[in-house]
């Protein structure tokens, strides 16, 4: 068991999936990393990180099993 | 009104609440319907569109005959024929930084079913300005957002929109309703849930979803609630108070408008007044002192910019000067490139023209 990534809106046609899973991440600034490496689609846009329900803006450590979302702002009515 | 956690009680505070709904279109249609139809006594409808076609299949407050009516208007109309016992007033014009915070100060509770960035922005600065709480709701093709923000009944400090977005995406992620086409039932279900904070605010039943936000996906109806914390950064990044409030471009804080605009004249950057996050960048090679206006300053000469743009990555409005305002436009460039979704501006006719201005004001 890995980390559970979901991305939203938009972000999701640019990494080509809504919900995937990758392991051997023990930090966010390492998540963020292996993202903008693999999709590199997702360096002009503008989105912010939830891990495990919560928005979080600096580095933390990465539990197994931890679920992160991308968060992107939507601006439709 | 039959539900215990309601009761006459719920009804009398209903009926005295005062609710400003901004945006009368696929969020403000089905939310303004069930505030009234729940006995909100004063709601205010603040749209300066008019009536489209197009737009009737979320937008169902309004018919075929109304097309070519002000929203904010034909709303109204509506809604006092419906609900004739209670007041409808209508603000049939663009909610901007002039009108916002007298507007916001005549309600209690502040509603955003706008479709910019922009007035989402100023909306939520206002509301912070004026203490107000704002129930957000937004949408995309097949998702929704539901917030409230600056609650302050939760008891742990209150969080904003900029603290779940401290800056706007660049022009060219934006994409509305209007231009990417969406179902109505999605504006429909987030107006909705909207109106529910906004009982839920008014009546007391219930937890909002103050510091919270729910995201709604449609198509697997994927529903989940993330926690906003404050960030300890966000205050500076709002205008202090009245004054800076009515000098705060949004238009151009959202990249609204024309992209390729980056100059500001001396006069208007004169008139800009810096929150603690904004910076003065000289790109001279050579430094010489700025003139003292308020703005944090900073010097990276325009040949380094693009292997320094990490010192000012964190930045609000970024003002580039140089001494005649040629490399100060070209450094624009350079930062648009590495922060697609930063606000910058090159002073137009540089320092000299700076100067100029401040020696007219000086001897006036």
């Amino acid at each position: 068991m890995g980390i559970k990534i979901r991305a939203f809106g938009k972000l999701a046609e640019i990494t080509g999936k809504s919900e995937w899973e990758w392991s051997g991440i023990d930090q966010l600034d390492e998540l963020k990393s292996r993202l903008h490496a693999d999709f590199p689609g997702l360096d002009s846009k503008m989105y912010v990180l939830a891990v495990n329900r919560q928005v979080v803006s600096e580095n933390i450590n990465m539990e197994e099993g931890a679920e992160v979302a991308l968060l992107p702002p939507f601006s439709g009515g | 009104m039959i539900l215990p956690e309601i009761g006459t009680a719920g009804q009398e505070k209903l009926s005295r609440a005062r609710v400003l709904v901004v945006g009368a279109g696929g969020l403000g249609c089905p939310l303004l319907l069930y505030l009234a139809a729940a006995g909100v006594g004063h709601i205010g409808i603040a749209d300066g569109d008019l009536i489209d076609s197009s737009n009737l299949h979320r937008q169902i407050l309004y018919g075929a005959a109304d097309v070519g009516t002000a929203k904010a208007l034909a709303a109204k109309a509506e809604l006092t024929r419906k609900y004739p016992g209670q007041e409808f007033e209508a603000y049939p014009f663009r909610i901007d930084n002039a009108n916002a915070l007298d507007l916001v100060a005549d309600y209690d509770i502040i509603v955003d079913g706008s479709d910019n960035f922009s007035t989402r922005y100023l909306l939520n600065d206002a509301c912070v300005i004026a203490d107000r709480p704002l129930v957000y709701g937004a949408v995309t093709a097949y998702e929704g957002q539901v917030a409230v923000f600056n609650d302050k009944t939760s008891g742990v400090p209150a969080s904003n929109y900029r603290d779940l977005f401290p800056v706007p995406p660049a022009t060219s992620e934006i994409m509305n309703c209007e231009e990417a086409g969406v179902l109505g039932v999605i504006p429909g279900t987030i107006g909705m849930l909207q109106a529910n904070e906004v009982l839920k605010i008014i009546t007391r039943y219930g937890d909002t979803l103050g510091n919270k936000i729910l995201t709604i996906r449609f198509t697997d109806y994927l529903t989940q609630v993330f926690s906003i914390p404050a960030r300890p950064e966000t205050p500076a990044m709002i205008p202090a108070g009245e004054e800076a409030f009515r000098k705060y471009n949004y238009p151009a804080f959202c990249n609204e408008g024309a992209e390729e605009d980056t100059d500001i004249s001396a006069d208007d950057f004169l008139g800009l007044v810096p929150t603690a996050v904004d910076i003065l960048l000289d790109v001279r090679e050579e430094h010489t002192d700025l003139p003292e206006l308020g703005w944090k300053k900073i010097h990276i000469p325009l040949q380094e910019l693009e292997s320094r743009s990490g010192e000012i990555g964190n930045a609000g409005r970024i003002v580039l000067v140089c001494q005649s305002g040629i490399r100060s436009k070209t450094g624009v460039q350079i930062l648009r490139a590495c922060f697609p979704s930063g606000t910058f501006y090159s002073i137009d006719g540089g320092l000299g023209k700076l100067k100029l201005k401040l020696k007219d004001i000086h001897s006036l």
